[in-house]
């Protein structure tokens, strides 16, 4: 058998006083095969975008503390990487986009510029560095890449924004795209666009994709598995039709029921009985 | 204009032929070069007691609509009628009551609340203007009253908004909307922001106390899922027009437009 290209186990993140923590994130274990595309889908305070920033040790520490468990990318201990090996692994090896694509791009560089900067420090053997940021501009659906290189953060709109981040994380061909609630800011129309376009990479590039969503409308045609967490607990986790089909957890149940259905009017929608869950 | 659903209510407000233009500044004197026409000869009705959904995507001018109805914007053209008055024409003084029967609530609940002020100051305020002659103890006993009514406690009365979550700080925006005893209610996004648990507790509030207090709403969205839940009407907005009027309903069974349908088909399906 094969190593997995990732393997979370028991890991434990604290923050706040040492004798009374928050324990954002409780003793999860989880995989991803390479290729693989995983969900993990909570709510606000679960502990899923503290998870995903732990994977390259992107935490702020103090205020958090990682307490236990082993982070294991391609056989080696993320948590054991010196500052300069995790340089090497950041971006090059894990690559992130994020929620609010406005504040994730530098306003004062043009968007040409800074996916430049991106491929000379993770792919010093390219040559023509240009070519390279036209073609990942044009992977992922912005038309006459060449003319935008040299347009500002401001001059795009949130969808486009986000496509900019997509073709810099994608420039240095990551083994993993961690996508934290990549289209929460955005129009449910642009939203669609973003999701056509991580499965269209899902089909054609051997990248693992992990999708942070609180919306369970969002995995069902895109993840292979699903790992739900509730206060920093993964409480269920499969493949993703059975876990659509048949939640076996209560909490798994009420988030796929308070997503709103078309055509499904009902006196009122369903809201999660938090009391009934423990 | 579209038909009302249920003909014995009576419109409380109608908007006929508004349109709100912006120009475009240009030259080095900074005159006028173009314009964009956010809202482009737009007409409806809301009746009293109902709701009616206003979607369409960023720049479709449905929030410019809910920003002239409260004269946040002044239109271009066009006029807005509550009840039989045509505020859109008042003078400042005369439209001050009407500040008091027509309320908003804003999208984001980070930055629609002031975080110097405490809880009560923040829902109190409205109250200080509308009703001067009510006293500090007076003005408390309301707040709190508001509180419970959107599901929040007394001893947050004195706290800052930094303490409490996106869901809990759009019940806020609810109960300082609320302060004044309005009759109608510009929802610009108010769930837009927030994780799709918290949605769900926000529009049950929001019908909950439609409900109890017969209120009217215009509720402002771009997801057509949550505004054909909530909505007796819905109105489909496209580049300043409305593309398409018709009950939740038949808007969901039998889109007639293709923007519609745009829409429609990007709704994350289960």
């Amino acid at each position: 058998m094969s190593t997995p290209l990732l393997r979370v186990e028991n890991l434990g993140i604290h923050f706040g006083p040492l004798n009374d923590p928050v324990k954002a994130v409780d003793g999860i274990s989880f995989g991803m095969e390479a290729g693989e595309t995983l969900a993990v889908v909570g709510e606000s305070g679960s502990g899923k975008s503290v998870t995903a920033l732990a994977l390259t040790r992107l935490l702020a520490s103090p205020p958090a503390r990682i307490v236990s468990g082993r982070i294991e990318f391609e056989g080696s201990d993320t948590l054991l990487l010196s500052e300069s090996e995790l340089q090497a692994l950041r971006g090059k090896q894990i690559a992130y986009i994020f929620q609010e694509p406005g504040s994730s791009l530098n306003p004062v560089f043009t968007i040409g510029y800074q996916i430049r900067e991106a491929i000379e420090l993770h792919r010093p053997e390219v040559d023509d560095v240009t070519a390279e940021i036209i073609r990942a501009l044009d992977t992922v659906g912005i038309r006459e890449p060449a003319k935008r290189l040299d347009d500002y953060p401001h001059q795009l709109s949130g969808g486009m924004q986000q496509r900019v981040m997509i073709a810099m994380a994608l420039a240095c061909q990551p083994r993993l795209l961690v996508a934290d609630e990549p289209t929460t800011a955005l129009d449910v129309t642009i939203q669609k666009q973003i999701m056509d376009l991580l499965k269209e990479l899902k089909r054609t590039s051997n990248m693992a994709i992990m999708l942070i969503t609180h919306n369970f409308g969002l995995v069902s045609d895109f993840a292979d598995r699903v790992a739900v967490m509730f206060r920093g607990r993964i409480v269920e986790t499969g493949p993703t039709a059975e876990i659509l089909r048949n939640p076996q957890h209560a909490y798994t149940r009420a988030l796929i029921d308070c997503v709103p259905k078309l055509g499904q009017k009902q006196h009122r929608l369903k809201v999660i009985d938090y009391a009934g869950i423990d | 204009m579209p038909e009302s659903i249920d003909p014995s209510s009576k419109p409380l407000l109608r908007v006929e032929e508004l349109k709100v233009y912006f120009p475009i500044l240009g030259g080095i004197f900074r005159h006028k070069v173009g314009e964009v026409k956010a809202v482009d000869d737009v007409s409806f009705t809301v009746n009293k007691g109902e709701t009616v959904g206003l979607v369409g995507e960023s720049g479709s001018g449905k929030s410019t609509i809910g920003r002239a109805i409260i004269r946040l914007t002044e239109p271009t053209a066009g006029t807005i009628y509550y009840g039989d008055t045509a505020i859109s024409n008042l003078q400042a003084a005369a439209f001050r009551p009407y500040r008091k029967k027509i309320q908003i609530i804003f999208q984001d609940p980070y930055n629609s609340l002031n975080p110097r002020l405490s809880i009560f100051e923040i829902i109190g305020e409205a109250l200080e203007i509308h009703y001067p002659a009510m006293s500090r103890a007076d003005r408390r006993e309301r707040v709190t009253e508001l509180l419970d009514k959107v599901g929040l406690k007394r001893d947050h009365l004195d706290r800052h908004p930094h303490e409490f979550s996106g869901g809990q700080r759009q019940r806020i925006g609810i109960a300082r909307a609320l302060a004044v005893n309005p009759e109608f209610i510009v929802c610009d996004e108010p769930v837009s922001a927030l994780d799709v648990s918290v949605q769900a507790q926000i529009v049950n509030l929001l019908q909950d106390l439609q409900e109890e207090l017969g209120l009217t709403y215009l509720f402002i969205a771009h997801d057509l899922a949550v505004v054909e839940h909530i909505s007796d009407f819905v109105l489909v907005m496209n580049n300043g027009k409305i593309v398409e009027a018709a009950s939740a309903e038949a808007i969901y069974e039998n889109p007639q437009h293709d923007y519609t349908r745009k829409l429609l088909s990007a709704v994350p399906k289960l």
